[in-house]
């Protein structure tokens, strides 16, 4: 069964009461006012969880860098229509996944993997998650600066369904809270804690099956 | 819940219960109850303590598996944000079309004052009603060019007429046309054999567009004026200085407003060889006629001069303004507004035919 991977409206906000902190909204409107230095300083702080995002879906570096910058520049164009009234970290986010979706069905038309899984959370069903039929063993370049065991992980960490991996990278690797996790993702905080147990349960799993520890 | 010692994770309902909630404990995202029942549990379950143990090294080691992006990433993603925000500062200069077309009220009068001294050599082809609707069509026309459109001896089509001059501008505009009266007899006079079978379609671009003041216009664009050898028989080597001299005088004059300081000297015009009519430019900054598409070109080429555009950055010019193909799916239009005799002209041409672009590799997007 195949669906079309699921879309968030970057212009739908999640939380209307969100707020950024004072320093980040200034940040934001002297970015949105063509202040370079200021989109330079948004840019630190998220370009690593959107490479990170892009290339848990992409297992491409090349590929994740390029949804990166395009993620970027979006931002750049649109910076003007953030209204604020969704977290800045939950906007960025969105506009992320959507990129990355995008850039997956433009250039994955021939070899992706469309993955039906059931929501359990939602008890959506039928709900694809996208992707690439690219495993890290598949790109020499990365190949040759992991190590097995690192290339073990992320191929656990590929295995997971879309939406357990997402919360793995936002929490394990970006250090998001539970709460901010929950406002970026538009889900209770129940489900989000739920669904990274599983993720980090299945990645335990994962290697243990594999005989990596 | 509070599972029992005896059991297992994988075999006792509180156990698994638990497991659901070790994640959230090692991040310290539980509650209070929460948390307080995993840590009395933990203290009597080793399969439990064991996997949160294990969760807790898992957590640190996926911490460590985060990538970090190639470092040119940064300077890449900043230097096209540094490339589109001075295409949005120019643009937005651009929008600066109020005064820009005032001061076309002012040169308009003045070059059809030009031709109203030129219809001694060729009033049809100055004083047509086409060329009459091109004027208005950028914005030009008012009543005392449709005055000096009547002393020509041509009325004003009724479907074309545009309304009368405002107030604002109508003491301005009627003292350009006294002024442009005064200084209207060409430097090199036409003889009538040698008519200029071209009509004037357009007049001034904005000076900032040009890169150059008035001064140094001025200085470049001496009488000695150098014209290029015909492209076409019909007209005469003569009659490429008619047009640039009268807005050289023009320029001249001691009356120039402020508004008309700020203009660089250049028109648009078409010369015809009786099938084929070419849109050229007058440049008077560069002492040169110039066809309009290598005039576009040459625009191009100073945009990739100041932007950094690849040199087959495809481009394409359009009545709206000119199309910049900067990357696959990234399409951005420089609006007319600074280009308001361009876009005039532009959309006689382009609808049909586009121009052809003279930038080295161009590719013209159909």
């Amino acid at each position: 069964m195949i669906l079309k991977p699921h879309r968030i409206d970057p212009d739908h906000p999640i939380h209307a009461d969100a707020k950024d902190p004072p320093e980040l909204s200034a940040l934001i409107k002297r970015a949105a006012a063509g202040d370079e230095d200021a989109f330079s300083a948004l840019l630190d702080r998220y370009e690593k969880m959107v490479y990170n995002l892009a290339f848990q879906y992409t297992r491409h570096r090349e590929d994740s860098a390029d949804i990166t910058q395009d993620v970027f520049i979006k931002l750049w164009r649109t910076l003007g229509s953030f209204r604020g009234d969704c977290s800045f970290s939950g906007w960025v986010f969105r506009i992320a996944r959507n990129t990355t979706l995008d850039y997956l069905r433009r250039q994955n038309n021939h070899s992706t993997l469309s993955l039906t899984v059931e929501d359990e959370d939602t008890d959506e069903r039928g709900r694809e998650i996208e992707l690439a039929d690219d495993h890290p063993e598949h790109d020499p370049a990365l190949q040759a600066e992991q190590n097995e065991r690192s290339a073990a992980l992320q191929a656990a960490i590929a295995s997971l369904r879309a939406d357990h991996r997402e919360i793995l990278v936002l929490r394990d690797m970006r250090g998001f809270s539970y709460t901010e996790i929950a406002e970026m993702l538009g889900l209770e905080m129940g489900t989000v804690k739920s669904r990274l147990s599983r993720a980090r349960i299945h990645v335990k799993e994962f290697l243990e099956k594999g005989n990596f520890f | 819940m509070i599972p029992s010692p005896q059991n297992t994770p994988h075999s006792c309902p509180d156990c698994d219960a638990v497991g659901e909630l070790l994640s959230a404990y090692l991040d310290g995202e539980l509650t209070a109850g929460e948390k307080e029942a995993v840590e009395a549990h933990l203290q009597t379950c080793d399969a439990c303590r064991q996997l949160a143990e294990a969760l807790k090294n898992l957590r640190t080691e996926i911490s460590g598996a985060e990538l970090t992006p190639p470092p040119a990433l940064h300077s890449n993603i900043m230097k096209q944000v540094h490339r589109e925000n001075r295409i949005r500062r120019l643009t937005a200069a651009g929008s600066v079309g109020v005064a820009a077309m005032l001061c076309l009220v002012i040169i308009g009068n003045a070059v059809l004052g030009s031709l109203t001294s030129a219809d001694r050599a060729a009033p049809e082809a100055y004083h047509d009603a086409e060329a009459y609707s091109t004027y208005s069509s950028v914005g030009v026309m008012d009543a005392s060019v449709e005055a000096d459109l009547q002393r020509a001896g041509t009325a004003a089509p009724a479907e074309t007429a545009a309304p009368a001059g405002k107030g604002d501008t109508g003491s301005l505009t009627t003292a350009t046309t006294a002024w442009a009266e005064e200084i209207l007899e060409p430097v090199c006079t036409l003889a009538p054999e040698e008519a200029f079978s071209g009509r004037i379609v357009a007049a001034i671009l904005p000076q900032a567009m040009r890169g150059i003041s008035l001064d140094e216009a001025l200085r470049q664009s001496t009488l000695t004026f150098a014209p290029e050898k015909a492209e076409s028989d019909s007209f005469s080597a003569t009659d490429d200085l008619a047009v640039p001299n009268t807005l050289l005088k023009m320029a001249r004059n001691p009356r120039a407003t402020l508004a008309e300081q700020q203009l660089g000297i250049l028109c648009t015009v078409e010369l015809t060889d009786g099938d084929n009519v070419i849109p050229y430019v007058y440049d008077l900054t560069d002492n040169r006629r110039i066809t309009l598409a290598d005039f576009l070109g040459e625009a191009m080429e100073e945009l990739a001069a100041t932007f950094p555009l690849e040199p087959d950055t495809p481009f394409c010019p359009t009545a709206e303004g000119l199309v910049v193909h900067l990357a696959e799916d990234e399409i951005i239009t420089l609006v007319w507004d600074a280009f308001p005799v361009l876009a005039g002209c532009i959309s006689r041409f382009a609808m049909d035919e586009p121009p052809l672009m003279a930038l080295e590799g161009a590719r013209i997007i159909p």
